[in-house]
C-alpha cells in the first residue's frame, strides 16, 4: 500500500479553515497552524521544547496591545 | 520496488552461498522444518533494520547479535555476508566480523522501507487477530500510510493541553479571579459600576462635574474617601480595619489551599519535571530503535512495544503534565492565600487597633492572634511552599470567626465609608478585569479552536482510514475465499468501531451471525489464517 499523498493544496488547510470557522482564530494563527501542520507536526511528535516555544508564539498573538 | 535475489553467506541456516531469486516475482517458499526458509526472512529483516532482528534480541543473543546470526559452522577467518539486489540491479549488503560489527554498503536502495511493512512473523499475525481494537488500529494505520496524521492529531492534542496549562494563562486566571472577589466583596455587578460610582461622586463631591470615564471618576473619589477614613471616629476606624481583615476571605482562601496541598500531597514536583525530561530524551532515543521486542518505558516502567512507544509517550506525557498543572493549582492558591493573610495582618498590625487588642474581650483569641500575626511575609513571597497550613488552620479561624462577631454591628459612618471603600477598589480593578477577560477568552478561543482542529484531523483519518480499509477488505475476503472456500465465516471487513475515536476490528459473519470481532468465535487455525490474509491484503 502507498503512501497517502496529502496534496499540494493540502488537506491541513481545508481543515483549519473549517475549525477557524466554528472557533475563529486571527489569521496568522490559522496560517501558522497549516504551516506546523504541513511541515513539523507531519514529521514526529513534538519534544516539550518545541511545544513550549509554539506555545509561546500562539499566546503572543493573545496579547493586548499596550495601553 | 521488487526484489532480484537474497544471498546469504554463512547467516543464520545459511552455510555457503545460500541464494533465493524471486525475479521480481512473487513467491512462496516452503519445506521441512529447520531447511532455513525464515534465514531468508531475517537477513531481510537484517538489511532494512541496519543489524537487528526483533525475535533475535535478547539476552543470550550478544550485544551486536553475534552469538544469533553468524552460522555455528562459520571457517576462520571468514565473515558472514548478505546481499538484496532489487531489479534495477541497485544492492545493498553487509559483512559481518566474528565480533558482529557490520558493514553496510548501497543503503540507498532500500531507503525509506519500514520493517513493519516488510516483515510478518507468524506471532504477530496471531496478536493482531487477537489484539483489542485500538491495538489494531495502532498496528495499521501506519502500515496504510496515516502514521504521519496520527501523530498531527497527537501534536495538536498536546498543544491545546500545554496552551491551557501555560503557567502565564494559570497565572491570569489566578489574578482575574482575585480582582473579581472586589465586586463580590462590594456587593455589586460590574454592570452597575457606572451608576454606583456616579451616586458615590454626587454623594461626597457635591457640585462637582461628575469626570467622564469610569477611571477619572474614581481616582477623584479615592483620596475624598481616604480622608474621610482618617478623620473618622475611633470606633469608626477600629471597625473599618477589622472588617477589612474580615473581608480578606482568609476561610475561602485557606480550604483551597489545603484542598490544592492535599491534591498534590503524593506528587513531588521535581520527580515529574525529571520525568518529563527523560521523556524529551525518549522521544529522541525512540527514533532509533528498531527491530527490538519490547521498551522500558523510562517514566513509567511499563513494558511497551516500540510501535506504541510513541503513543505511549505521549500519553505519559500528558499524565504528567496534568500533574504538573495541580502544582501550578496549588502554587496559585498559596500565593493567594499569602495575599489575603497580609491585607488582614496589615489591618490588624495598625496602631488605630492597639487598644482593641489589648482589650480584655480578646483574651479568648489572643494567642491564635500572636501566631498569625507573626507570619513573615517577605520569607514566605520567597517560599510560598514553606506556609504552615496547620498551624494557619488551628489560628486563623478563630481570630476571623471573632471579628466577624466583633463587627456584626457597625457604626453608621463605618458602614457608608466601607461600602465606598469598597465600590472604589473594585472599579479601581475593572481595566485589569477587563484586560484579563479579553486575554483570557482569547486563550480559551485558542484552546477550543485547537480542540476542533484536532478533532478535523481525526475526520480526515476517518475518511482516510474507511476508503483504505473499505479497499481491503475486498481483497481479504477474496483470499478468504480461496483459503476456505464453503466456510461458515464470511463477509469478513475491516471497520472502525462508531463507539471509539481510534479503533479498528474485523467484522464477520460466523454461522449467519455478525460479529464485531474475531475474538468472539474463530478457531486459533482461523485466526491465524485470517490475520494472513488481513496482511497480505495490506501488502498488495
Amino acid at each position: 500500500m502507498d503512501e497517502q499523498e496529502t496534496g499540494p493544496a493540502s488537506w491541513q488547510a481545508s481543515r483549519v479553515s473549517a475549525a477557524a470557522g466554528k472557533h475563529p482564530v486571527l489569521p496568522a494563527v490559522a496560517a501558522r497552524l497549516t504551516s506546523l501542520m504541513e511541515v513539523e507536526m507531519m514529521a514526529k511528535q513534538l519534544s516539550s521544547g518545541e511545544l513550549d516555544r509554539i506555545t509561546f508564539e500562539l499566546l503572543a498573538t493573545t496579547e493586548e496591545p499596550s495601553e | 520496488m521488487r526484489v532480484r535475489h537474497l544471498a546469504l553467506s554463512w547467516f543464520r541456516g545459511a552455510a555457503e552461498m545460500a541464494m533465493l531469486e524471486p525475479r521480481g516475482r512473487s513467491m512462496a517458499v516452503y519445506g521441512p522444518n529447520g531447511a532455513g526458509k525464515s534465514t531468508f526472512v531475517d537477513g531481510a529483516e537484517y538489511l532494512v533494520s541496519r543489524g537487528k532482528i526483533g525475535h533475535l534480541t535478547n539476552e543470550y543473543s550478544g550485544r551486536r547479535l553475534e552469538k544469533a546470526i553468524i552460522n555455528t559452522q562459520i571457517p576462520i577467518a571468514t565473515q558472514a555476508s548478505l546481499e538484496l539486489m532489487l531489479m534495477d540491479n541497485t544492492a545493498v549488503s553487509a559483512r559481518i566480523n566474528s565480533n558482529g560489527a557490520v558493514t553496510f554498503s548501497g543503503g540507498d536502495a532500500i531507503a525509506g522501507w519500514q520493517r513493519e511493512r516488510l516483515i510478518l512473523r507468524p506471532d504477530e499475525v496471531s496478536a493482531f487477530v487477537q489484539a483489542d481494537k485500538s491495538e489494531k488500529y495502532s498496528s495499521i494505520l501506519p502500515l496504510i500510510g496515516l502514521g504521519p496524521l496520527e501523530v498531527v492529531a497527537t501534536n495538536i492534542r498536546s498543544l491545546a493541553r500545554r496552551v491551557a496549562n501555560d503557567a502565564g494563562v494559570q497565572r491570569d486566571r489566578g489574578a482575574r479571579a482575585e480582582l473579581e472577589t472586589r465586586w463580590t466583596e462590594a456587593g455589586v455587578s460590574a454592570a452597575e459600576a457606572g451608576i454606583l460610582i456616579k451616586a458615590l461622586h454626587a454623594r461626597y463631591l457635591p457640585g462637582v462635574e461628575t469626570p467622564s470615564t469610569l477611571d477619572l471618576a474614581v481616582a477623584a473619589l479615592r483620596p475624598v474617601i481616604d480622608a474621610r477614613v482618617r478623620s473618622a471616629s475611633a470606633e469608626t476606624k477600629e471597625h473599618l480595619l477589622l472588617a477589612n481583615a474580615r473581608d480578606a476571605d482568609l476561610d475561602g482562601r485557606l480550604a483551597a489551599a489545603v484542598t490544592a496541598s492535599e491534591a498534590t500531597a503524593r506528587l513531588v514536583e521535581p520527580l515529574l519535571s525529571e520525568r518529563l525530561a527523560v521523556l524529551s530524551t525518549a522521544e529522541t532515543f525512540v527514533h532509533g530503535v528498531e527491530g527490538v521486542t519490547s521498551i522500558t518505558c523510562p517514566a513509567c516502567g511499563r513494558e511497551v512495544e516500540p510501535t506504541a512507544f510513541r503513543t505511549h509517550v505521549a500519553a505519559e506525557r500528558i499524565r504528567l503534565e496534568d500533574a504538573l498543572a495541580a502544582f501550578s493549582t496549588r502554587s496559585n492558591a498559596l500565593n493567594s492565600l499569602i495575599d489575603g493573610l497580609q491585607t488582614a495582618c496589615g489591618a490588624l498590625r495598625s496602631d488605630d487597633l492597639r487598644a482593641w487588642k489589648a482589650s480584655s474581650a480578646q483574651d479568648g483569641i489572643r494567642p491564635n492572634l500572636e501566631r498569625t500575626l507573626a507570619l513573615d511575609f517577605p520569607h514566605l513571597r520567597l517560599h510560598p511552599d514553606q506556609v504552615d497550613l496547620g498551624l494557619l488552620a488551628a489560628n486563623v479561624p478563630p481570630v476571623i470567626e471573632h471579628i466577624r462577631l466583633a463587627t456584626s454591628t457597625p457604626p453608621p459612618e463605618a458602614k457608608d465609608l466601607l461600602a465606598a471603600s469598597k465600590l472604589l477598589d473594585a472599579a479601581a480593578a475593572h481595566p485589569r478585569i477587563r484586560q484579563l477577560r479579553n486575554r483570557l477568552t482569547k486563550v480559551d478561543g485558542l484552546v477550543a479552536f485547537l480542540g476542533e482542529l484536532e478533532s478535523q484531523v481525526r475526520d480526515e483519518i476517518r475518511l482516510r482510514t474507511e476508503s483504505v480499509i473499505s479497499d481491503i477488505s475486498v481483497h481479504i475476503q477474496r483470499m478468504w475465499n480461496h483459503l476456505h472456500p464453503a466456510c461458515r465465516v464470511n463477509a469478513i471487513r475491516l471497520y472502525q468501531p462508531s463507539d471509539a475515536a481510534k479503533a479498528i476490528d474485523i467484522e464477520l459473519s460466523f454461522y449467519g451471525s455478525t460479529q464485531p470481532s474475531p475474538r468472539l468465535s474463530l478457531s486459533e487455525g482461523d485466526r491465524h489464517s485470517l490475520g494472513l490474509c488481513v496482511f497480505l491484503s495490506l501488502a498488495k
